[in-house]
């Protein structure tokens, strides 16, 4: 479960404040799949990051499965990265230099843990994602939606509390939108909390709840778990 | 010490022998070669010396050499170069203070310049030869030796000797000797040096005839197992009644080339 | 491990994929090593080569006592025999001869008493270490000499042949009387030596009744100290009695200040070295930020960021490193005899075979090139760990650096610089303190002072730049003013790359015009020193400047007056001595020479015979400095026939010796030494005369009797030129060697500079540039960075190279150069520059110019 408690974010840009977040509070529930939607601007993204653990909220809290993500320090915010957030990007952020498989490995690889011994959980989880013949393949060999898969079996590769989506489908055409969106969906089935940065109502609408964020506050909230077939 | 009356050869009458003491030991033996060899401290010799490399180059050069008891000191000596003509009038002077304690003196006329020699060169070879300054010199101090006899009988131009060990109790070049003394001439026939376990050098005494009672070797040939280089100093006359002055044995005669 | 992971995943395949700029990076450590490595070496080894063939040709003597190079009696050598506790006195004669045939070699010709000197040095000539068929023959005619087998073999000697010598009596005849093997003396400058009887090498080297040195062994048991001051105590005044450890390390002390200028320069090119890395890392980890983002972003600890650039820049700089010991190695290995015989003719005879091998400078050189490699690795691969990565991930274009603002890069330019500036201010005006004594403060203070520079490069490069805009853009058209704002736009950016640029140069520029400095003052002075039309030498010019020359007798100078067409002669001697435990340069001619002591000769004349006065010398600077000695002191020298006291009339610039020179009039010289040779005649001819003819006249009424060299002033000049160009020549290869770092950094630099603009380049094109104006701009660009860089670096080089002339150079020789800019490098480097600049700007250009503008500006 993640819990967002009165979350203000303010970035300074010259001389000029601005407030990214203001006042946020959210609860998202274990096993759900939150879209938050909203213009650019909105602070969507920014509200994605600070769940993630890539940055820190100016004021508020945020908890992941109860534990503080807020006030401390770098390195242990750097760890629950590592250990409880899955990360997938609009712009894939594979490595270059790396091949399918060792892209899906890297979070393990930078815990120290021999690539001989995450190979079988990664060839699986590209299989998963419908990589299996690729994984040999470095990024530049792979189309758009391949990469996204890449990036989405990365980010599964830690079994992590919350699998955090930034416009995962924007650099992508609809057809293969559909089939990442199709794949989140089944992955949330499975029981995969995600959470999904989106301005396409579309691709909101295969999660279960919906927020919309304007100026950084939060305008709506609507859960339709009810019609989920 | 034999090594040493190797050389230039010079004899003595000998007590011509009572067929002796088998219970002499070695230092016995030498005391018999030490007064032989004292007895022929007053000599004049002339003598040829042949240099043979290894490459078979062979170089001759005569000499003369005078000698005189000198007591109450030791001996004197005097060798003068006479052929060939680079080499004449290059002269050798020696002073035996005691038989121990020399001095020793070279002259070269090109230079006009005497030299004096280092008593410790006493085993550096006598000017390119394969005899030593000491070869050239006359007996030692019995006592800077101890001996013991190997073996008796051995037959060496089908005279019998006694071998004997030689050994220097001061660190010489070499660390000892092994020495073939006739019987009954007490002379050295033959000798051999050794630095550790290694024969270095060797030196055979032959053709000895009796002058003025002295049994003397007339062909001395010294070989040297290192370099494959040898020296036959053949003597060609020899006079052991001179009784020289002690003028004779003086820096200026060597300048003078004895004369 | 997951450094390990970091590293085996990450690393190893940005080397495969980043070759040029992993290779430009790593060559500048591996030059910086390679140049320490070798500098090290080889000066190791001539030290060695130098201790080697001394202890050689010293046995087993405890101690040696040696006077003036002119010799002194041989009688000493009795006295000293009958010092208590002295074992054996042998005397030595060790002097030079010429062979004249053949390639005209300098030997070494030891002269000892071989009949005693057996006691003392380790060889005989009977036994296993020489061919000597007939050793009586040898002893008994004066023209025997030995050589080494190595020299016969090169020579093409046999024994019995007859060489010819050149000696201080004319060309001699002498007799290969055997040959030395390689043992003992014989193996002494690597075989280039030759042993004769002493007696026979007083005959024909003209030294009747004088040798050169005595060598003493001691009885055993006796104190060493105890005998040494008996013997003093027994010589006249003036003699050296010295152990042969305190007679090497005189030697070394002497070669040590020549050794010191190329360690300087070496350790300076590892510190540009070390500059490139810092780039190069900059430049990667800026490249890197958005992979650094994602790693971020994935859980990876700034720690393991840091350690994965460190770990990156420790196995570049194990490889590189141990590429540049190795270069060092061979270098070391093809120089060696060079620098040999740079030492032998300025400092002392002696021969290199071979380098030296110790562990030591090869482990030195791996240190250094690791150390300083993380060193300048270490604050880019910090700074990268910052790198937030939110703003990576997102592809935000470059974003500056907020820390890195032109005011506090002023405030810490200002500060380095103020920091040195009270570093110089210490040597110049404190002097003689502990802390000034050594140089690696100076070198500190200098390396400071390109840093603080370095912090300016923001400032100078706005200046830049507006004045370009100004002035200069609009006569490129578009590209030039797009050029012009694109600098102004990425300033700080910008000025990484123009800051490398501004380092490499300035270090070449420090260290041309150091070398271009003392080489001019050296230059004016000798050919001001060259007086008359001809000069007659009886060695080649390049010994006559120093003491490996065969001297001959001053009568001479009337022969040589005979000669049709001469009009004055001058006789010159220079000679060695001791004065208060250091071995100066006497130098005998005339005063008039000098500025300031002008006709001085006569005038002093008349002042003697008038006044009685003391005879008048002047000393060189470095003397001055070295004993404290001022103008109007007096100063007591040692000469043959005992102290005499000499009036200091001057203190006078003269390089010819860093250990120091005391210069007299001829006449007094002879009076008091009574010593009738010189090593050279300075000749005036009539006006009119043929200096050509007379040149010839003189060869065919001497050249029988003796081998002289006769050259006209000029042709002297251009002989000595090339012997300090010589001289300078490891300066100039370690100038090269700073080039090509200066170089690689220009390239390094530019290169990533530009590369890295890809996508901004895309940019443009999708407005709508042409293709031949990216060209344009991007070439431009780089230009304009390499000539901004240039000026900087010249700037800053000519002040650090006039620094080091003022402290480096008066601090360590004690003497005065001044300043020459070196115009034509500086030319040189600035084209270079702008030259690579373009060149560097060519490939991205090209990349740029071909680049798919839609992929330039989706995929990151």
């Amino acid at each position: 479960m993640i819990e967002v408690q009165n979350v203000n974010k303010i970035y300074h840009q010259g001389e000029q404040e601005i407030c990214a977040l203001r006042d946020v509070s959210l609860k998202i529930e274990k096993g759900n799949f939150l879209s938050i939607m909203g213009p650019s601007g909105s602070g969507k993204s920014t509200l994605l990051h600070l769940i993630g653990g890539l940055d820190q909220p100016t004021s508020g809290k945020i908890f992941v499965d109860g534990q503080p993500i807020h006030g401390i320090s770098d390195n242990q915010l750097t760890l629950i990265r590592r250990k409880r957030v899955g990360f997938i990007f609009q712009f894939f952020n594979l490595l270059p230099i790396l091949n399918a498989l060792e892209n899906v490995s890297l979070p393990l690889l930078l815990d120290g843990i021999p690539l001989s011994r995450i190979r079988e959980r990664a060839v699986h989880l590209l299989e998963r994602v419908g990589l299996g013949s690729r994984i040999d393949h470095r990024p530049e060999q792979l189309s758009g939606g391949e990469m996204q898969r890449v990036a989405i079996a990365r980010a599964l590769i830690t079994d992590p509390a919350v699998l955090l989506a930034d416009e995962p489908t924007g650099n992508l055409d609809s057809h293969i939108s559909e089939d990442i969106l199709a794949l989140l969906k089944s992955l949330n089935q499975a029981g995969q909390t995600i959470v999904m940065v989106t301005h396409d109502p579309k691709a909101a609408s295969y999660g279960k709840r919906v927020i919309r964020l304007k100026d950084g506050s939060i305008t709506e909230d609507i859960s339709f778990s009810e019609n989920v077939a | 010490m034999n090594k040493k009356c190797a050389a230039v050869c010079i004899f003595v009458l000998v007590f011509l022998m009572l067929p002796m003491a088998y219970a002499m030991n070695g230092r016995d033996v030498f005391e018999k070669v030490q007064a032989v060899r004292n007895s022929k401290l007053d000599q004049k010799v002339d003598a040829t010396m042949m240099l043979f490399d290894k490459g078979g180059g062979k170089r001759t050069r005569t000499l003369t050499m005078y000698g005189k008891d000198a007591s109450p000191e030791a001996y004197k000596i005097l060798i003068v170069f006479n052929s060939p003509a680079d080499l004449k009038g290059v002269g050798f002077l020696l002073h035996a203070h005691t038989f121990a304690d020399r001095d020793l003196w070279a002259y070269f006329p090109e230079y006009k310049r005497i030299r004096r020699i280092p008593a410790t060169s006493q085993d550096d070879s006598f000017f390119g030869s394969d005899f030593s300054y000491d070869d050239l010199s006359g007996p030692p101090d019995l006592d800077d030796y101890s001996f013991k006899i190997l073996r008796e009988e051995e037959m060496i131009d089908n005279k019998p000797c006694y071998v004997i060990e030689v050994t220097p109790k001061k660190p010489r070049k070499y660390t000892k000797y092994i020495t073939w003394v006739a019987k009954n001439l007490w002379i050295p026939t033959k000798v051999e040096y050794y630095r550790d376990k290694e024969l270095y050098r060797s030196g055979t005494f032959k053709n000895i005839r009796v002058i003025d009672g002295i049994p003397t070797p007339f062909e001395m040939e010294m070989a040297n197992f290192k370099t494959r280089h040898r020296t036959i100093l053949t003597i060609q006359y020899i006079n052991y009644n001179t009784k020289y002055p002690n003028d004779l044995f003086t820096q200026k005669t060597l300048e003078r080339g004895a004369k | 491990m997951n450094l390990w992971n970091l590293i085996r995943h990450i690393t190893l395949k940005h080397f495969l994929l980043r070759k040029t700029q992993m290779f430009m990076a790593a060559a500048g450590i591996c030059l910086g090593v390679t140049a320490i490595v070798s500098i090290g070496v080889v000066n190791k080894s001539v030290l060695y080569s130098f201790e080697d063939s001394f202890n050689r040709v010293t046995g087993k003597a405890k101690l040696q006592i040696t006077g003036a190079q002119s010799g002194f009696p041989e009688t000493l050598v009795e006295k000293v025999q009958a010092v208590q506790g002295v074992e054996y006195a042998v005397p030595v004669i060790e002097t030079d001869g010429m062979l004249v045939s053949g390639k005209e070699r300098s030997i070494m010709i030891l002269g000892v008493d071989v009949l005693v000197d057996t006691q003392v040095r380790d060889y005989s000539l009977s036994g296993d270490s020489a061919d000597v068929p007939d050793p009586l023959l040898f002893l008994a005619k004066p023209d025997s000499i030995l050589v080494t087998k190595t020299m016969a073999d090169r020579e093409g000697f046999v024994l019995d042949q007859k060489i010819q010598v050149q000696t201080v009596d004319g060309i001699k005849n002498l007799r290969i009387r055997g040959i030395l093997n390689p043992e003992g003396p014989a193996k002494a400058m690597g075989g280039n030596m030759a042993m004769m009887d002493i007696y026979a090498a007083q005959m024909a080297f003209g030294k009747n009744g004088r040798i050169d040195r005595i060598d003493v062994s001691l009885r055993e048991g006796e104190d060493l100290e105890t005998v040494r001051q008996a013997i003093v105590d027994a010589l006249p005044q003036g003699y050296m009695v010295d152990t042969p450890a305190g007679r090497t390390k005189q030697v070394e002390e002497m070669i040590a200040r020549f050794q010191k200028g190329l360690d300087l320069i070496s350790y300076l090119s590892i510190f540009v070295g070390m500059y490139l890395i810092y780039n190069a890392v900059s430049i990667s980890v800026v490249n890197r930020r958005k992979e650094i983002g994602i790693l971020r972003a994935l859980g990876c600890l700034r720690r393991d960021i840091i350690l994965l650039f460190l770990g990156e820049i420790l196995i570049i700089s194990v490889i590189a490193s141990g590429i540049g010991v190795g270069l060092g190695l061979l270098a070391a290995d093809s120089l060696v005899s060079a620098f040999g015989k740079v030492i032998s003719e300025v400092y002392v005879r002696t021969s290199v075979s071979g380098i030296h091998f110790t562990w030591f400078y090869p482990l030195l050189g791996l240190a250094c090139g690791i150390i300083a490699s993380l060193m300048a690795a270490f604050f880019p691969a910090r700074a990268s760990s910052f790198i937030s990565p939110v703003s990576a991930i997102r592809s935000v274009p470059y974003a500056e650096e907020k820390f890195f603002t032109t005011k506090r890069l002023n405030i810490a330019g200002v500060l380095s610089l103020m920091f040195s500036s009270v570093i110089f201010a210490m040597y110049k005006f404190i002097g003689d303190s502990p802390l000034t004594k050594d140089v690696t403060l100076l070198i500190i203070a200098q390396l400071m002072v390109a840093v603080g520079v370095s912090f300016f490069t923001p400032a100078f490069l706005k200046g830049f730049v507006f004045v370009f805009n100004r002035f200069f853009a609009s006569g490129f058209g578009t590209a030039g003013r797009l050029a012009g704002l694109s600098l102004q736009k990425n300033l700080i950016r910008n000025s990484v790359a123009v800051a490398a640029v501004f380092f490499g140069i300035s270090v070449f520029v420090a260290s041309v015009g150091f070398t271009h400095s003392i080489k001019q003052s050296v230059v004016k002075w000798l050919d001001s020193m060259i007086i008359g039309d001809i000069i007659v030498t009886s060695g080649h010019p390049g010994s006559s400047a120093n003491a490996h020359i065969i001297p001959m007798p001053v009568e001479m100078a009337e022969q040589l007056k005979k000669v049709p067409g001469v009009k004055r002669v001058a006789p010159w001697r220079r000679i060695f001595m001791q004065y208060n435990g250091r071995r100066v340069l006497l130098s005998a001619a005339s005063l008039a020479r000098y500025p300031g002591f002008r006709n001085d000769e006569t005038h002093q004349a008349a002042n003697r015979t008038s006044n009685q006065k003391k005879d008048r010398v002047v000393v060189s600077e470095p003397f001055a400095a070295i004993f404290k000695v001022k103008k109007g002191d007096v100063i007591t020298l040692p000469t043959p026939a005992g102290p005499v006291k000499f009036d200091v009339a001057g203190i006078v610039i003269d390089y010819s010796s860093d250990a120091g020179v005391i210069a007299m009039d001829i006449p007094t010289y002879q009076r008091h030494w009574n010593d009738m040779l010189c090593n050279s005649f300075f000749l005036a001819v009539h006006p009119g005369a043929n200096v050509k003819e007379v040149c010839a006249e003189i060869q065919r009424s001497f050249g029988v009797e003796r081998k002289l060299y006769v050259l006209s002033s000029l042709e002297f000049k251009e002989e000595i030129h090339k012997i300090l160009d010589d001289e300078f020549f490891f300066n100039y290869a370690l100038n090269t060697v700073t080039l090509m770092i200066a170089c690689l950094g220009i390239i390094v630099a530019l290169l990533a500079s530009v590369m890295e603009r890809i996508r901004e380049i895309g940019t443009l094109r999708a407005i709508g540039t042409l293709r031949r104006q990216i060209y344009g701009i991007i070439i431009l660009e780089s230009i304009l960075m390499g000539v901004a860089g240039g000026i900087l670096g010249s700037v800053a080089g000519i002040f650090a190279g006039w620094v080091s002339l003022e402290g480096f150079f008066s601090a360590n020789y004690g003497s005065a150069a001044q300043y020459h800019l070196p115009w034509s490098s500086i030319i040189m480097i600035l084209c270079l520059s702008a030259g690579l600049a373009a060149l560097s700007g060519v490939i991205p250009a090209q990349k740029a110019a071909k680049t798919n503008i839609v992929e330039a500006l989706s995929y990151e």
